[in-house]
């Protein structure tokens, strides 16, 4: 319990002229815990990301975080080229849609090796060793690692997004609706590895969710996001079984159970 | 009995619930309840349904928020409050202290029965070939037949799911288990051997909470019943 935050959000706020994208935001989060964002469309759930990732600059507020080497930076007041650097080594981003988050013109084995390349690796065979077994570690076949993502399925180019995303082995990892265009039993494959890789790896996840079974199943911790702001938060399975402000009583009882 | 330390002490807990959907309606469920359970002890919620028991039993995991009173835990040697205590704090509880058996299995896709009972134990930092071996002796003393072991249970029948749930609530020895009807899924065969476990964990200093229809597990388990007040309906 005496641990350091790996993350502290303060009053973080973006505004899109007169609106609030996102407004008086705070939280922590601790190495190894999984936090998920709900709130429906337009919420502001994915300007909470971009603003965590450094992809966007709040208007007011902090973004505390504390990089490997123990100095904690200020990412919404750290300078481009110093936030570039920070969030290649230590925080990696999966896309809703792979597409935005792979590079469609190499092979699988390059998409995962890029990111190696870029944080200092040259030695070839060793790269390809890593890319190959991380392909195994998704569950997609050693053998088509000189193959393009354009010739893999939804489900396989999400999860070599997933690869490329964690092969680097960032201590943060901010994921906007991991399964959100998949058929349901690839979702729940792909629920099953994530939830596989943050337990090994203890990393820290903050995760974009429309969807309450995913957060129940992923997070730790839940956050309710409404207009930009956040009117619940707490323990995972507190806010989905008791929760109290009316807008979570509202999503919670909205979910058709299967 | 009295040289067994205090594990649980709930002072003037109450819970309600307001339904924002309707109109605002406020249930108030637990008013001023207050109980101390010892090591070794088993306290039996004794009401009848819609009094409260499962509330009582999810205040104390921390599923359930308290509107008022104080949770008393005893963890790592002092006393916590799990009545407003931080996520981190219910998380580090749940994993060495509480455990909860519910009254049904929360099937999670694609993960094989034997991972699914070992999980607890490797997350609070035992190795993967001591957990392993411990799920394996407790689906073989709840008679779980060995072939479904590598199986994720979605399929399985609700009393095999069933004692796929109590082996998974058993295995990290929490001094502290919360019951919430666990027998109820099981033929009688199968329901003595997870009293025969159950018994065995109390007598070696489990403390337990729990709620039992059935006459022949209070008669086992139970050390003392805990009335409820009936539940009050308020506007």
């Amino acid at each position: 319990m005496s641990e350091a935050p790996l993350l502290e959000v303060e009053r973080l706020a973006k505004r899109y002229g007169e609106r609030f994208a996102c407004r008086e935001v705070s939280f922590s989060l601790f190495p190894g815990e999984v936090l998920a964002v709900v709130g429906e469309s337009g919420s502001g759930k994915t300007t909470l990301l971009n603003l965590i990732g450094g992809r966007l600059r709040p208007d007011a507020g902090a973004v505390r975080f504390r990089a490997a080497d123990g100095g904690v930076l200020d990412l919404a007041s750290l300078e481009e080229a110093a936030l570039r650097r920070l969030v290649r080594r230590e925080i990696g981003f999966v896309h809703q849609n792979p597409r935005d988050g792979l590079r469609l013109g190499v092979s699988a084995g390059a998409n995962i090796g890029e990111p190696i390349m870029a944080a200092g690796a040259r030695h070839y065979a060793a790269i390809r060793r890593a890319a190959a077994s991380w392909l195994e570690r998704v569950e997609i076949e050693v053998s088509r690692l000189d193959d393009l993502p354009a010739a893999f399925s939804g489900g396989m180019q999400q999860r070599l997004q997933i690869a490329r995303a964690l092969v680097t082995e960032p201590r943060l990892v901010l994921m906007d609706e991991p399964t959100g265009g998949l058929d349901v039993s690839v979702q729940a494959r792909l629920l099953d590895l994530l939830r596989r890789l943050v337990d090994d790896l203890g990393i820290a996840v903050v995760l974009v969710t429309h969807d309450l079974g995913v957060a129940r199943l992923l997070a730790h911790r839940l956050m309710v996001m409404q207009r930009g702001e956040v009117v619940e938060s707490g323990l995972a399975d507190q806010i989905l079984d008791d929760p109290q402000h009316p807008y979570t009583q509202l999503l919670v009882s909205s979910v058709l159970a299967a | 009995m009295s040289a067994q330390p205090i594990l649980l002490e709930v002072e003037g807990l109450a819970k309600g619930f307001t339904l924002h959907a309707q109109g605002g309606v406020r249930l108030a469920v637990l008013e001023g309840i207050d109980l101390r359970v010892a090591a070794g002890e088993c306290l039996v919620l004794d009401a009848p349904s819609g009094s409260g028991k499962s509330t009582l039993l999810r205040a104390l995991y921390g599923n359930y928020r308290s509107d008022r009173g104080r949770i008393l835990i005893h963890h790592r040697g002092a006393k916590v409050d799990v009545a407003g205590a931080p996520p981190r704090l219910l998380l580090e509880l749940r994993r060495e202290t509480i455990g909860y058996v519910s009254q049904f299995l929360r099937v999670i896709p694609r993960v094989p029965t034997l991972d699914l009972v070992a999980e607890p134990l490797a997350r609070r930092g035992f190795g993967a070939a001591e957990a392993y071996a411990k799920a394996a002796s407790l689906l073989e003393a709840l008679a779980l037949p060995e072939r479904l072991w590598p199986l994720a249970p979605a399929t399985f029948s609700g009393g095999e799911q069933q004692r796929v749930n109590i082996a998974r609530a058993l295995i990290a020895e929490h001094p502290l288990l919360l019951l919430d009807e666990p027998t109820a899924a099981l033929d009688d065969e199968n329901r003595d051997r997870v009293l025969a476990l159950l018994v065995e964990r109390r007598d070696r200093g489990t403390a337990m909470v729990g709620i039992f229809h059935d006459a022949v597990a209070r008669r086992k388990l139970a050390t003392r019943l805990f009335p409820l007040p009936e539940r009050t309906l308020a506007a």
